[in-house]
């Protein structure tokens, strides 16, 4: 094979340490299982707490009659759907770099979020009880409370992760960033879907 | 290829995202630790803040033992102050010493043991150390104030918030730090080391780490529902400051108790193949005993609150004791530990003779009072045992409703000695990279066996007073003669013992510190990635990036050593 050029093959392409993404993950089972708590002391204390109403008025009474509506609850559920879509769409954006639409998918993420916040915040004024009256009141602000916050973090994640990709990071090859805000966006969307079943659902 | 060969021309791709968050680590002195984000910097100021925490949280347990000799407080005044400190040893001896020590160790070992030029989110660890150590004092300013976890003297629940604020901020913090520290092991390893050849050490972390990230926050969780059922009238009880304590307490009672001594088994099994100068034998099994012992420390579900049929005021005895998990998970757990402690003694057979010093006593000695600390665990659900399976037992003590269910404070003690007892094994092995220098020997080993006497005095003599009618809550003693009596003073002894040991320790650390001799990068004859490493470390850690890895033990593959 005189004259022809012999190249070794090139090195196998390794992969980059995912730092942000993994330690994302981590965070999210924490809070996670931080919400696990929630609703374990919550569904514990509502039974409970049912099991004694029964006995003694032979109802079933946990909220007020008409305190919790099923609409604002819904709604809130459906939003994170929508924000589900956006944030996806945000990180298929990033592979295909296009900018553009990463850039309107992301401020369509936190508006949803942002949205969501102000739903919680009028489910909770409609609630008509102040927070240190009941246990049911004490229990749902508490939860509301939390998620407001987690929602919040939610929020400020992607808005650094945007500021990020404004700046010029992420792209095709590396959109760690958008991917661990995404990761952290999706517990935060599951962690709502118990709250709207033992609140807005179960009542 | 070895290990300190350059893996591909790749590297610089790979390395991205770490040299982005490379540490930083300028000028020195106090303005070098409050400004460094480097993990050694990070990681000596967890070990060193944790070892005075040490000194004073067990000298508390000494003053808290004395008050157990007599009916009535004698020190503190009223049963109210007596329960707030026996809380404040509590919390703080899990949360200010024992999690920080090993937190410590990892943040400064990990990243050498996976060969990374500095640990995942740089700026989180220094943050987690900074928060930790603000809200740490906070935290006993809250007991000063009248504060802890149940009832307070005055009528202001405020003081009661702050310890739940500042505790709640301590898990934070803790949890920031397990963040990084699990990053690091999972994401910054070299080409070529999977997970399962990872260094024992950094495994154990990051199964530790995983259990802390997955239990602490329902403790949290607890604290959040307490806090704001405080601020108005209690209708919960886990804001009742009267069951405020009962309902918390699972954080600091078996199983939960032992995932704060996972990493005392990979310490071990790190520390005697160097010792023995042979490969680890049987290693991926080693390794998943120690997963499985991790599992089985899974506490957060074991509360009394959710058992089954639990009444919320607590009045009618429902206790997780008699749920057959817990029973389970009771029995199973000495079954790892022993197997993890035996495949890494099989190291003294199949290699050389280890040298008798600091490094093999603190590690032995830990894993010793561990696999005490989980027989304990196991006579302690025999009760619920018994009951399960219909059995009415002749020694009242074995009751369930006995007092032999309320001995979690010698299961802790004993947990606590076997962490600090191996962490004196860790800081000896590790002194060249942790601060420069060698730690003093004979030091070292009387620190560890001070530790190992003390925390077997002190833990064994709670639980015997426990198993013959004394109650574990000090708010409850009545039973002060006797055999009680007795193990009372033994145990007072041996809190004295340990903290004794805890002040041997650091005079044999600040040896280390102060050293001025050049060591070599291997003193004991290594075989994982921390050896290749200058002692201490530059920042950046490595001379040259680190290569493919082959093995779990790749500086033995660099020597050609084949045993």
């Amino acid at each position: 094979m005189a004259g022809q050029a012999v190249t070794a093959p090139p090195a196998a392409e390794l992969s980059r340490n995912r730092t942000l993404v993994v330690g994302t993950a981590f965070v999210s089972a924490a809070v996670i299982m931080l919400f696990v708590g929630l609703f374990s002391v919550y569904i514990s204390i509502r039974q409970n707490n049912e099991l004694k109403i029964e006995s003694l008025l032979g109802g079933n009474l946990w909220f007020p009659e008409g305190a919790v509506q099923i609409a604002p609850g819904t709604m809130m559920m459906f939003t994170t759907w929508i924000s589900v879509m956006t944030i996806s769409w945000a990180v298929q954006a990033f592979r295909n770099d296009d900018r553009r639409n990463a850039y309107a998918a992301l401020t369509l993420t936190m508006l949803m979020g942002a949205a969501v916040i102000n739903q919680m915040a009028f489910a909770i004024g409609d609630f008509g009880l102040p927070v240190d009256r009941s246990t049911p009141a004490t229990l749902l602000f508490t939860l509301y409370g939390s998620y407001i916050i987690l929602l919040g973090a939610a929020i400020a994640f992607v808005f650094l992760m945007f500021m990020r990709a404004l700046a010029g990071q992420f792209n095709s090859k590396n959109a760690d960033g958008i991917e661990a805000a995404a990761i952290f966006w999706y517990a935060t969307v599951i962690l709502y879907h118990p709250i709207w079943y033992l609140i807005t659902i179960t009542k | 290829m070895t290990a300190t060969e350059t893996a591909v021309e790749a590297h610089e791709d790979i390395g991205e995202s770490q040299e982005a968050e490379t540490a930083v680590a300028t000028g020195d002195g106090l303005y070098r630790l409050i400004a460094s984000n480097d993990h050694k910097d990070v990681g000596r100021m967890w070990i060193a803040m944790s070892l005075l925490f040490f000194v004073a949280l067990a000298a508390l347990g000494v003053v808290n033992n004395i008050e157990r000799i007599s009916a009535d407080p004698q020190i503190w005044g009223s049963i109210s102050r007596a329960f707030q400190s026996w809380v404040l040893f509590r919390t703080g001896i899990i949360f200010m010493v024992v999690v920080p020590m090993f937190i410590g160790l990892a943040t400064v070992i990990s990243p050498l043991q996976v060969g990374s030029a500095a640990i995942a989110f740089p700026r989180l660890a220094a943050a987690s150390f900074w928060g930790w150590l603000f809200a740490s004092i906070v935290h006993v300013v809250s007991f000063l104030a009248d504060g802890g976890l149940g009832p307070a003297q005055t009528t202001s629940q405020q003081s009661t918030l702050l310890t739940m604020t500042s505790l709640s901020f301590m898990i934070i913090a803790l949890l920031g730090a397990s963040v990084s520290i699990a990053t690091t092991i999972v994401a910054l390893r070299p080409t070529g080391m999977t997970l399962i050849e990872v260094p024992a050490f950094s495994w154990s972390m990051l199964v530790a780490t995983s259990i802390w990230l997955l239990s602490l926050p329902v403790l949290i969780s607890n604290m959040i529902i307490a806090y704001v059922d405080l601020q108005g009238r209690p209708f919960i009880d886990l804001g009742d400051p009267d069951l405020l304590w009962p309902r918390l307490e699972w954080a600091w009672s078996q199983p939960q108790v032992f995932a704060y001594a996972i990493p005392v088994l990979g310490i071990l099994a790190d520390i005697l193949p160097v010792q023995t100068k042979s490969r680890q034998a049987g290693r991926p099994v080693l390794l998943g005993l120690i997963g499985v012992f991790g599992v089985l420390s899974f506490g957060a579900w074991a509360q009394s609150f959710w058992s089954k049929g639990a009444d919320p005021a607590f009045v009618d005895g429902n206790f997780i004791y008699e749920e057959l998990l817990y029973i389970l998970f009771g029995l199973l757990i000495f079954l790892p530990a022993f197997g993890a402690f035996s495949g890494a003694m099989d190291q003294i057979r199949r290699g050389s003779a280890p040298k008798p010093g600091g490094a093999l006593t603190g590690a032995v000695m830990g894993a010793l009072i561990l696999l005490a600390a989980t027989i304990a665990g196991e006579v302690r659900v025999l009760a619920g045992l018994l009951e399960l399976i219909g059995v009415d037992p002749s020694w009242s003590a074995l009751e369930s409703d006995g007092v032999l269910l309320s001995s979690s404070t010698g299961i802790l003690v004993l947990v606590v000695a076997s962490a600090m007892a191996s962490s004196i094994g860790a800081l000896v092995h590790w002194a060249p990279k942790i601060f420069g220098g060698f730690a003093v020997e004979p030091l070292a080993v009387l620190g560890a066996l001070a530790i190992f006497a003390g925390g077997l005095a002190a833990g064994l003599g709670n639980l015997v007073s426990a198993f013959d009618g004394q109650a574990d809550d000090i708010r409850f003693v009545d039973e002060v003669d006797g055999l009680i009596g007795t193990m009372n003073v033994v145990s007072t002894a041996g809190l004295a013992l340990m903290a004794a040991g805890a002040l041997a320790t650091i005079g044999s650390v600040l040896a280390a510190i102060t050293s001025k001799e050049t060591l070599s990068d291997d003193p004991w004859g290594g075989h994982t990635l921390e050896w290749a490493a200058p002692s201490p470390p530059p920042v950046g850690n490595f001379v040259e990036p680190v290569g493919v890895v082959r093995s779990p033990e790749p500086m033995l593959d660099e020597i050609g050593e084949v045993n």
